[in-house]
């Protein structure tokens, strides 16, 4: 199977917009001179950035700032529990169900919804199509 | 906030609506949303971290990656990615990494179908969720004790399949 020419066109697009995070994260680590950095931060404000932009249309600027985004905290706090449980879903099914052990995932469960709802919110190219998708919230 | 050109949530938003209730539809595009953070940007960042920590300990790797990489160097310094798409050994070395550290290394569940699976002389029942932990498949025995380096190599050995992967 070959992609077809709309996919090809799509990626097209993504790509050149990847392009310019990857020459801001060479930029910073070309600004260390050599001396030693925190690569995981720096490759996680990279991915960040880029998956900002392609999937919610707006980066997170770290790669801008240098600054750490809460979400990264909120991703590994709650992400540690699918590791953990999921050769078990049964088990990870029961713990987030536990008020307090569940505390870090239900964090990031809220954070990624925020993210759905503030871009359904900016979402009206066409007005027709608004009003089909009604989500009633 | 403006959304200037269509991001994946574009996509997502113009599509039918998965059901008829708005409750159902917003799960959706939660899980959606859910999916796309984690897939898009976690996995992308352990796997850098992981091949740069070979990189750094196999200097060996940069130099052979940079006589590969030289001649596909534009003027501007930017790359073609589908010339890179064919760079037999930065593919490997990713590909490597992705065997040694797949960024889920547990596996994801999955279902298996109604008249159930045989895989080998395994057989699984239908609809049984199944998990194949890809950490443990991409060291299993026949891998083991092999040298990193011996590993690239031996895989670089043998062309890539081309224009058919897709």
């Amino acid at each position: 199977m070959s992609r077809s020419a709309d996919d090809a066109l799509a990626l097209e697009g993504y790509d050149s917009r990847v392009k310019g995070y990857a020459n801001d994260l060479v930029g910073q680590i070309k600004s260390f001179g050599g001396k030693p950095l925190n690569a995981s931060l720096w490759f996680n404000y990279y991915s960040f950035d880029v998956m900002g932009e392609l999937a919610f249309g707006k980066s997170f600027d770290m790669l801008k700032t240098g600054e750490k985004h809460h979400a990264i905290k909120l991703l590994h706090e709650g992400t540690r529990p699918v590791g953990i449980f999921s050769p078990m879903p049964w088990l990870m099914i029961l713990m987030t169900r536990i008020p307090g052990l569940s505390a870090g995932y239900q964090r990031w469960i809220s954070f990624c919804e925020e993210q759905a709802e503030k871009r359904k919110q900016v979402f009206s190219p066409r007005p027709s199509m608004v009003s089909s998708i009604d989500f009633g919230f | 906030m403006e959304v200037k050109e269509k991001d994946i949530m574009s996509w997502l938003l113009e599509v039918e609506p998965m059901s008829t209730d708005p409750y159902l539809n917003h799960m959706w595009l939660v899980g959606d949303s859910r999916l796309i953070i984690v897939a898009g940007s976690d996995t992308t960042a352990a796997t850098l971290v992981h091949l740069w920590y070979y990189l750094a300990h196999n200097p060996v790797h940069v130099e052979k990656l940079r006589k590969e990489l030289a001649p596909l160097r534009q003027e501007d310094g930017s790359f073609d990615s589908k010339e890179l798409g064919d760079a037999d050994y930065l593919n490997g070395m990713i590909n490597e990494t992705l065997r040694l550290h797949p960024p889920v290394p547990s596996g994801l569940s999955r279902q298996t179908p109604p008249e159930g699976l045989t895989i080998g002389n395994t057989r699984v029942p239908g609809d049984t969720i199944v998990s194949v932990p890809l950490f443990t498949v991409g060291r299993c025995k026949y891998r083991v004790g092999i040298d990193l380096v011996k590993v690239f190599t031996a895989n670089l050995l043998q062309p890539r399949k081309r224009g058919n992967a897709h």
